[in-house]
This record gives C-alpha cells, sequence and structure tokens, in this order.
C-alpha cells in the first residue's frame, strides 16, 4: 500500500501509483523531459549512476540540486530556484519541459516542491522516482526498499 | 489624547494615554503604519518573487469551509490558494510576533513591579542603546516606562494584521505578505524591548561575555538539580535569588534548556546551559531535574507525562502555559512543598514567581536523594530487548523528519552493536514521531539516547554565554570594512535546532566563514548547537575563536530575544558610520542595510513561527535569510526574479543602474554545503568597493568550485569590471565571462533603492 511520507499532511487528490513501464512510457512520449536530482541520489553510487544513465536513455535535461563535483547529472541550481521557475513556466537550460522528475531529494523537499506545481503548473507531468511514495506527484512510485527501488530503475532503463 | 497634569504643591497626579494610542516621536514616519511602508515592501516583491510552496491544498478557517483550493479553485469566500498560503504566513508571523510581545510584556511589567523604573543604561561603551526602538518609534527611550510606549505600537499594528486574516478582508498575496513583513519587523522590535528591559534590570552582560558550563553532564547530578525550559527568565532570577538568599549556591544546582538557559548564565554565571530545544525530551527522560520550571514558548505539550515518568516535579508559571494542572497560587508554599514532596502533587500551576522559586527549591532539597534511586539507567540487554521486538516495517522512517535509518540501526541493535543507534543521536531533532508510529510500542527515540549515554563519554563543553548587544567602539571599528566589502559579511547563525542532519553541521559552517574572516554571530538554540562541535583538543569554536564584533571572531548575543542586538548592529553601522538619522526612518535605514551593509541570517533549523516571525522581519530590513530544507514549510520564500525591477539609483547623480544583488530575500538550501553558498553569495552588495567585491567573490568562487567543482554559472551578475576579479582567479574567470558574453559596467558609488533619495 502507498503510504505518503508524511500522514498529517491532507491531499486532495494524490499520486498515481506507477512502476517502471509506465513512467517508461511516460517519458518516451514526452518532447522536454527534465531530471532534477537531489542530494540522496548524487551520494548513492548505484543511484546516481543509473539516474546518468537514464538521462541519456531519454535525452533528457537535467538539473543537479546537490553539491556534485561531477558533471554528468546536469547543470547546478538550488532546487528552490528552479521550482521558483517551473512554478511560473520560465525556460530551465533554455527549454520549458512538459514532464519533471523528481529524485533524491529530501522527501519533505520533493513533496513541498511537486505540491506547489501541482497548483502553479497543472500542465506540467510531475513523477516522484523515490523509494517513497510522494502523494503531491501525478505519478511515483510506490514505497520500496532501497534494493527494489534501484532495481526499479534498472527496468525504467530497459528497451 | 494630550496627558492630563494636575499639579499642587506636594501633590502631584498624572494620567497618560488612557484613552488611545497616539505616536509622539520624530522622523518621517515615528510608528509606521501598515500602509506607511507598503510602497517599500513592493519595492522589495519587484525584485523578490513571492514562492509559494503550500502544505495543504485546503482552507478550514471559516464555517464557509473547508475548501478546497487545489489547482486553481476560489474558496467560497472567494480566496485563491496563493493568497491564502501568504495569509497563513501571515497569521503564523503573527503568532511569532504575539509570543515575544506577551514575553516582553511580561518581562517589562514585572520588571516595573519588582525592580522600579529602571534606567537604560548599557553601559559607558553603548550610546545608542535601542536602535530598532529608535528607528520604528522615533525617540529613545530613557527608563524602562518608556518601552510600554514600544509595547502599546507592536499591539495596535499587530491587532490590525490579525484583524485582515478574517474572511473577506485582504485577497492579494502581495497584501499578505507585506503584512507578513510588518509583524515581521514588530517582532523585532518586541525582541529588543523584552532583552533589554531584562539586560537592565538584572544585570546582564553589556557587550561581553563569560564562557560558561555546557552539556547534560555540566551538571552535577550528586545535587539537588532545578531545571528551567522555555523563554522567560524572570521565574530562574527569582529562583537564583531565592539560592543566594538562603545561602544554599553551592547546594542546588540549576540548568536550562533552550533560550531561558542562555538567559539564566546571563544572570548568574553558576546556571548551566544543558541544551537546546531538540534535546528536551532526552534530557528530562534522563531524569536529571528534581523539579522542571516551565516558562514558555516551545516547551513540549507532554513534558509533564514525561517528567512524571522520572519522578521530576513540574512547575508551570505562566499564564500561557498552564498545562492544565492545578492553580495553587493561593496557597501556602509549605503546603505546596509538603504535597509535591510527598508525590501527592506532582505538577501544580503557580503564576506567583517568587513562591514558584521557593516551591522549587525546597522540593528540589526533599525529593533529591529519594529520587536518585529510582531515575533508571541505559541498559543494553533492554536496549536489545526492544530491539528484537522490531517488526522492520518502517513506519518510524517514514514519519521520522530526517529519514532516518532507523530499521538498520535497530537491525544492528539486535546483534548487539548499538554504535549506529547510538550515532542517530546527534541526527535526531527530538520530536518522537517514531515513537507515536511505532506498531510495536517501541520507545524508539529513547533507546536511541540510551545507547547514547551508553557509547558517550560524560563530556562537558565550554560556551560563551549571550553578551547581548554589540558595543558603539566595535561598530566604529568594523562599521567601514563592512560598508566597503573589505570584512566579507557578517553572518547571523540563528534559532531553532530542526536541523536536516548531523547538529554538528552548524560547526563546520561557522568555522569555515571563521577561517574566511567573515563576522559570524549566534543565539538561541543554534548557539547551543555550537557547543557540540569540538576540535581534536575538544576545544569547541567559543574557545577558539575571540568574542568580538570583528573579522573573524564569534560573538553569542544570548536567547532568541537577542537576536535583536544582530539587527541592531546593522542599523548601528547606518548611525554611527554613516550618521544616518534613526528617528522614524525605517525606509532609509533599511535602504542603507539592503545595499551597503553585507550581512545574512542563516536558520540552519528553523522550526517555530517566532523564528519566521524573526527571519521575515530581517527580511523587510534588508537582511537575506537562508533557511533549511524545512524552511519550505513556512509555505513562502522571496527568490531573485531575474526579469524583475533590478533598478537601483545612484543617490549622488540619479542615475540608474541594474545590480542584482542580493539577489534573494528568502532562501531555502536543501544541503549545509548550498547553504553556505547562499551565505557568502547573499552578502554581496552593489556599494562594495572592487577591493571588498574581490574578496567576497574570492570566497564565493572558492567555495562553489570546492563543493560544486566549477565556477559559479551567475558570475557575470556579480563581476562589475576586471577590478572585481580576485588576482587569483583572474585568468580563469576572465576566459568564463568572456565565453558567456559578459560586459563590463561601471559600479555604483550611493546605491539607494529610493528614486526620492537620488539627487541628480
Amino acid at each position: 500500500m502507498p503510504l505518503p511520507k508524511d500522514p498529517t499532511l491532507i491531499y486532495t487528490s494524490k499520486a498515481e501509483v506507477a512502476r517502471a513501464p509506465v513512467i517508461r512510457s511516460l517519458l518516451s512520449r514526452a518532447d522536454e523531459p527534465l531530471f532534477v536530482v537531489g542530494p540522496r541520489a548524487v551520494e548513492d553510487d548505484e543511484w546516481r549512476d543509473r539516474v546518468a544513465q537514464l538521462i541519456r536513455r531519454f535525452r533528457a535535461g537535467a538539473v543537479c540540486t546537490a553539491p556534485y563535483g561531477g558533471d554528468d547529472l546536469g547543470r547546478k541550481m538550488g532546487m528552490v530556484e528552479l521550482a521558483t521557475l517551473l512554478q511560473r513556466d520560465a525556460p530551465v537550460l533554455g527549454s520549458n519541459p512538459d514532464v519533471v522528475v523528481l529524485t533524491g531529494s529530501r522527501t519533505d523537499v520533493t513533496d513541498r516542491v511537486l505540491q506547489s506545481l501541482r497548483h502553479a503548473r497543472p500542465d506540467l507531468v510531475k513523477i516522484s522516482l523515490n523509494p517513497e511514495y510522494c502523494p503531491s506527484a501525478d505519478y511515483s512510485l510506490p514505497t520500496m526498499d532501497m534494493d527494489d527501488f534501484l532495481r526499479e530503475l534498472e527496468e525504467l532503463l530497459k528497451a | 489624547m494630550a496627558r492630563f497634569k494636575l499639579d499642587f504643591e506636594g501633590i502631584k497626579i498624572e494620567i497618560g494615554s488612557v484613552e488611545s494610542f497616539e505616536p509622539e516621536g520624530e522622523g518621517p514616519h515615528p510608528c509606521p503604519s501598515l500602509s506607511d511602508l507598503k510602497d517599500w515592501d513592493r519595492r522589495l516583491f519587484s525584485r523578490y518573487r513571492i514562492a509559494a510552496f503550500p502544505v495543504c491544498d485546503m482552507c478550514c478557517l471559516c464555517t464557509f469551509g473547508r475548501c478546497n483550493l487545489a489547482e486553481g479553485r476560489r474558496g467560497a469566500c472567494g480566496i485563491d490558494l496563493r493568497a491564502n498560503v501568504a495569509r497563513m504566513t501571515t497569521i503564523k508571523t503573527c503568532i511569532g510576533a504575539a509570543c515575544h510581545t506577551s514575553h516582553a510584556r511580561h518581562l517589562i511589567e514585572y520588571i516595573l513591579e519588582n525592580v522600579g523604573d529602571v534606567e537604560i543604561d548599557l553601559g559607558p561603551e553603548i550610546d545608542v542603546k535601542m536602535p530598532i526602538f529608535e528607528t520604528l518609534l522615533g525617540f529613545e527611550p530613557e527608563t524602562i516606562s518608556d518601552l510600554e510606549k514600544g509595547l502599546e505600537y507592536i499591539e495596535r499594528e499587530l491587532t490590525k494584521i490579525l484583524a485582515s486574516a478574517h474572511m473577506g478582508q485582504e485577497s492579494d498575496p502581495h497584501d499578505y505578505e507585506s503584512k507578513a513583513l510588518h509583524a515581521g519587523m514588530l517582532d523585532n522590535l518586541a525582541l529588543e524591548l523584552a532583552d533589554v528591559a531584562q539586560i537592565v534590570a538584572f544585570d546582564m552582560p553589556k557587550g561581553e561575555s563569560p564562557l560558561v558550563e555546557f552539556g547534560p553532564f555540566a551538571a552535577d547530578d550528586s545535587k539537588p538539580c532545578i531545571l528551567l525550559i522555555g523563554h522567560n527568565v524572570a521565574p530562574g532570577t527569582e529562583v537564583l535569588d531565592y539560592l543566594e538568599e538562603r545561602g544554599l549556591d553551592e547546594e542546588v544546582e540549576v540548568l536550562g534548556i533552550c533560550c531561558t538557559a542562555w538567559d539564566a548564565s546571563r544572570v548568574e554565571k553558576r546556571a548551566k546551559v544543558i541544551g537546546p530545544l531538540s534535546r528536551q525530551l532526552h534530557y528530562v527522560r534522563m531524569g536529571i531535574a528534581d523539579v522542571i520550571i516551565l516558562d514558555e514558548q516551545c516547551v513540549r505539550a507532554d513534558i509533564v507525562e514525561e517528567a512524571k515518568e522520572v519522578g521530576s516535579r513540574v512547575i508551570t508559571t505562566r499564564d500561557v502555559l498552564m498545562g492544565g494542572l492545578r492553580d495553587v497560587t493561593d496557597e501556602p508554599a509549605d503546603k505546596i512543598v509538603e504535597k509535591m514532596a510527598s508525590g501527592e502533587w506532582m505538577a501544580v500551576y503557580i503564576e506567583d514567581l517568587e513562591k514558584a522559586a521557593k516551591v522549587a527549591v525546597e522540593v528540589a532539597l526533599r525529593v533529591h536523594e529519594e529520587r536518585k534511586k529510582e531515575v533508571p539507567r541505559p541498559d543494553p540487554d533492554e536496549i536489545k530487548g526492544h530491539a528484537e521486538r522490531c517488526l522492520e516495517c518502517g513506519d518510524c522512517e517514514r514519519v521520522c523528519p530526517n529519514d532516518l535509518p532507523i530499521v538498520e540501526a535497530m537491525r544492528k541493535a539486535r546483534e548487539g552493536d548499538l554504535e549506529d543507534l547510538a550515532e542517530l543521536f546527534y541526527r535526531c531533532v527530538g520530536c518522537a514521531r517514531c515513537e507515536s508510529e511505532c506498531p510495536a510500542r517501541i520507545p524508539v527515540m529513547r533507546i536511541i539516547e540510551d545507547a547514547w549515554r551508553l557509547n558517550v563519554r560524560r563530556e562537558r563543553y565550554k560556551v560563551r554565554t549571550g553578551r547581548g548587544p554589540i558595543k558603539d567602539v566595535e561598530i566604529r571599528q568594523v562599521g567601514g570594512p563592512i560598508v566597503m566589502g573589505d570584512i566579507p559579511g557578517v553572518v547571523a547563525f540563528v534559532a531553532c535546532p530542526n536541523y536536516p542532519d548531523d547538529i554538528r553541521e552548524i560547526g563546520r559552517m561557522v568555522e569555515e566563514l571563521l577561517e574566511r574572516n567573515y563576522i559570524v554571530l549566534t543565539s538561541g538554540c543554534t548557539a547551543m548547537a555550537l557547543g557540540y562541535y569540538t576540535d581534536e583538543e575538544g576545544r569547541t569554536l567559543y574557545e577558539k575563536y575571540e568574542d568580538r564584533f570583528d573579522a573573524g571572531c564569534l560573538v553569542n548575543t544570548g536567547s532568541c530575544i537577542s537576536n535583536a542586538h544582530i539587527l541592531g548592529a546593522c542599523i548601528k553601522i547606518a548611525a554611527i558610520f554613516a550618521k544616518k538619522p534613526l528617528k522614524g526612518n525605517f525606509k532609509e535605514i533599511a535602504d542603507y542595510i539592503i545595499n551597503r551593509i553585507g550581512a545574512c541570517g542563516v536558520l540552519w533549523g528553523a522550526m517555530s513561527q517566532k523564528a519566521l516571525a524573526i527571519s521575515t522581519g530581517f527580511t523587510r530590513w534588508g537582511i537575506p535569510i537562508v533557511y533549511g530544507p524545512a524552511g519550505l514549510n513556512y509555505q513562502t520564500l522571496y527568490i531573485g526574479d531575474l526579469d524583475g525591477d533590478w533598478t537601483v539609483y545612484d543617490a549622488r547623480t540619479g542615475e540608474k543602474r541594474e545590480e542584482h544583488c542580493p539577489i534573494h530575500l528568502k532562501y531555502a538550501a536543501e544541503d549545509w554545503r548550498e547553504a553556505l553558498v547562499q551565505a557568502v553569495k547573499l552578502c554581496i552588495r552593489p556599494n562594495d568597493t572592487p577591493q571588498g567585491r574581490q574578496t567576497k567573490l574570492q570566497n564565493y568562487v572558492e567555495l562553489y568550485k570546492k563543493f560544486y567543482n566549477e565556477l559559479p554559472p551567475d558570475l557575470p551578475l556579480y563581476v562589475r569590471d576586471e577590478n572585481d576579479i580576485p588576482l587569483t582567479l583572474k585568468d580563469e574567470i576572465m576566459e568564463y565571462l568572456e565565453e558567456v558574453g559578459w560586459e563590463p559596467r561601471e559600479p555604483i558609488s550611493e546605491p539607494t533603492l529610493l528614486e526620492e533619495n537620488a539627487r541628480g
């Protein structure tokens, strides 16, 4: 059963639980997908490696919101700076994304940002790619342990 | 109304302020109302976008509701989500400001009744005594009773702001945010009223302070212990007085948690600071206290029950926190002592502070020996037993605000390895939601704390207690270097301990800035968190760095009401260094701060409504704020909009330029390294001299490269011409600037946002 990270919050609608095939299909159909990569993904080698592959696999734009020495996770930008741009549909990296995937940020940050986008940008498809279910997204993986989560990312990479 | 005065020989009757509040001060805007400063707020919002991060989709404030405001809907009253989010920010800011105002009113009335109408004298080195008061009220207060004018002003304005939150009032998010800024500014005034009143009445330090002992093991638990929790020092002073009068100073330990701890140690060095708010439940459960005195603010609602578990007696003392307890204020003290010592009354409410102090001391003396036998000691087998009951459902992790890896630590504890569990202590914010959620009823937080107690040495740390105001002579020495940018910035680490990770990260940030010659100020629970960060020799930053308002020095101003002196220092730079008139002159002073004083606040663990009020007030004065990730839960941030109006006027020539600094006014960072880089960046000001800008950019670029391994992409915003580029980085930066098509521009000499102040 998908449980929200924080049971005290009131949501008027909840994210659809989606597994790799659905998310793959959403990303394949997107014109301008954008990956937003947070600190948890950066600090976990396996998570980071799979996300870097996903960015390439789906020819997506990417923003890394965490301190990171590498250059394979896109441009570095603070999460709130990025969220402010997305909220008003301003260009990010020169384009206006139609699908945004949040992965690796703290669960509360993911939730706050996606909820703000749910109101400000109902047109934007919002996906949470994290080991915890995030009700504020349009599509979210269910809560699962880390091994299952990494397997789900592997699944997503499949053609 | 004018004062009514009858003066006969030998008899003087004076009645004043009986009907209504009237501003009496000088200057363009004494006692500014909501509308007086609205244009300043609009000016700020023309460059900083209000970014909304709603926590809840619903509005439940009236019986029209609850209304679903999600995805463009409007409520039954017509309000939309953005306005409602701003309304909630306004309400929360009012709650914070009301707390400090009620605290200030209690202290001032208590002082007038018990100490007298004391002269406001902060010593020979401080002439500008109450810069916030003077700027807002338009006159300089002379005695404590003058401060009541400040309280009247705040109460009038706060009432209006709260009225605006009623249904059918404001509808525009900017107007609501403007009211939040107004409430924040009033809060800042309340801080100053409360802290200056207590400094002069209780003879607290005035610009310098001693090192005191810190940590739970600073307490000598062989003695009876009285633990003060909260923020209002009045009950603590009564306890210290009673002990002194009875010659019991050395017999009884007086300990404190949260801001009342700082203030008690400012009254009497012997009072020990044992920990921040986040350790409240841990240390109460450790059973250190024979008697706990609660005053007000940030006290856990379950503290009475938890204290009972370990046999600690509790006395609540303030009518804002009565705890549902029996009111025994009118009972004889001896009877209360008898009943509490016997355990018949484990917790009571005593509003008379003198009586509360007497009861606390006498009960502590009576129950200490017996209680020592009762207090549970940590037992590794018991921890293992609890861990064996863990179902590994992960519910504890799901509700943990910091995603702590509790399940893995439980697995290891089951095998007898308690190290992971003990290490969680430094990352735990003490909310105990894990315990509330656990289906197996495992006391998760308690065993984390027990594991820590088994692993940790009985360490004591040295921290510097609150020194209160910054001295005028210090301002004279550093005013120029700060305004020119030669001192790269003044960064204040303040507020609550709701840290997103290890409590010691605060120390990492502060040490990095001290090494880079920033002036670092601190206060409240964050000043305590710094006490946990030690070097290899066990020295804290308070021992390593000097207590001066100067480059590379660390100053603890005190409790959260002492934040007034942080803002006060910025205002005093305008008054003393730039000779700006303060009286009733908010806009000019705020304009000076935002354009010339490289100051920034970091509220890494901000949690309370008070922290929101303090920080929101600071932003109106032009001091940017960086929150930790939990800051997103405050729901609105002020993020720089590059498409906004960044016009800065040259006051001398009237010329217009665009200067994008400070780039944000209220920001939330996900990671401490991001917060550190932002804090350094937010100290950049239009007024920086080329040399000053070089120093600031050197710090910004070096830190950015250290954490991100590349040059900051927004460098073109801050490099005005080649003279701004740090020499050691010149080639690299020039190459980058040329690549992105940067064009040099002339620095501005007297920047102002106020068009009316530009001569030309």
